[in-house]
């Protein structure tokens, strides 16, 4: 059974194995394929019309298959290789070490907002800015600038405790766990992280920056932790609701996978 | 023009049933006809923009912040670009 682990918890041999198979997903094409992916849920989802990837209840179900495809991803390079988690409400500096040289790199440097150091950094030549919004090639962050505080433990606990999963009208208007840890209401979770992280991170090619996959495991992480919480409170809707995920319906762009088949994370790797 | 770029903005010519014509700023999206579509443009360049039920606005550049209209989400767009040019978005 794999396990997720803490991003501050691996070791050197772990934070390299992770940087090496996701350079290795990058030179054969396949990290760019996820990219596209969440870019067509980004520009397609609306409040009030057809939304699966996001602002909807499917957000957190759907992630949670698209960080597990990614992870198969990275396994199939190293079978050893899991997604590790970025608990921001503890390491929120820019000192963290998940922003050392020899892991995600470093902040963007004052000007242009380039990463100039790390395996991400354009000057290594390992990570094309393939798919973009702008005409700049290179992986940017702005670490704290957009938004100078990431949520606390404090923010998390208050989301935690809500008890209804999600509730109409099933977009970013809605009161419930979902729409609160997306961040779109709220002391807003989900959301001001990407603000807070900068560069591609505020943009609809969020995934540019590998930091996207260890942010959206701790939120996947934060629904399973939520889940234990609240035993009797089931995703909704129940049934058919118009151009939303309801509890057995397929989500694209898989049309194999449903919100119950990924209500339990424990059938594909356990928290740690 | 803000920050030595040009931006303009405009309602899209309506798919929706007669709603077009109203002003820039947009108007609450749940409404019958949908969300108000809006086009914006940053130096000729397109930069998709989308309306959110509580009628703010947010932008490919910034998509996770929201805007009360689509001129603020323009101009933050301009400051997060730094001159860069906007791009066709993949889909």
């Amino acid at each position: 059974m794999a396990d997720r682990k803490n991003q501050a918890d691996l070791s050197a041999t772990e934070r390299r194995d992770f940087v090496d198979a996701v350079l290795e997903l990058k030179r054969q094409g396949r990290y760019d394929e996820f990219i596209t992916t969440h870019n067509a849920f980004i520009l397609s989802d609306t409040d009030t019309g057809e939304r699966t990837g996001h602002r909807s209840p499917s957000f957190l179900p759907w992630h949670r298959r698209f960080l597990l495809q990614f992870e198969q991803a990275l396994q199939s390079v190293n079978p050893a290789v899991t997604l590790p988690y970025w608990d921001w409400t503890v390491d929120r500096t820019p000192r963290s070490s998940l922003w050392s040289d020899n892991f995600l790199g470093g902040d963007g440097r004052s000007g242009d907002g380039r990463v100039t150091t790390g395996a991400f950094a354009f000057s290594g030549g390992n990570w094309p800015m393939n798919i973009r919004v702008d005409g700049r090639t290179f992986l940017r962050r702005a670490l704290g600038v957009g938004v100078r505080e990431l949520p606390t433990r404090a923010d998390v606990d208050a989301v935690l405790a809500i008890p209804t999963y999600d509730a109409s009208p099933w977009n970013s208007r809605s009161g419930g766990f979902r729409n609160n840890v997306e961040g779109w209401l709220g002391p807003n979770l989900h959301n001001r992280v990407h603000v807070w992280v900068g560069g591609q991170m505020t943009t609809g090619a969020s995934p540019n920056d590998p930091v996207f996959w260890l942010h959206h495991c701790f939120i996947d992480k934060l629904w399973a932790d939520w889940q234990r919480l609240h035993p009797g409170s089931a995703y909704a809707p129940a049934s058919a609701t118009r151009n939303v995920i309801a509890l057995g319906d397929t989500m694209k762009p898989w049309n194999d996978v449903t919100p119950q088949d990924m209500l339990d994370h424990t059938q594909f790797y356990t928290y740690r | 023009m803000y920050l030595g770029r040009h931006i303009e903005g405009r309602p899209a010519d309506s798919g929706h049933g007669g709603h077009a014509g109203h002003g820039a700023g947009g108007r609450p999206a749940d409404e019958p006809g949908g969300p108000v579509e809006f086009l914006v443009r940053v130096d000729d360049d397109d930069l998709h923009v989308m309306q959110n039920a509580d009628g703010t606005w947010i932008s490919v550049v910034n998509h996770y912040e929201k805007y009360r209209t689509p001129r603020a989400a323009a101009r933050a767009a301009v400051r997060e670009l730094h001159g860069a040019s906007l791009v066709p978005v993949t889909v």
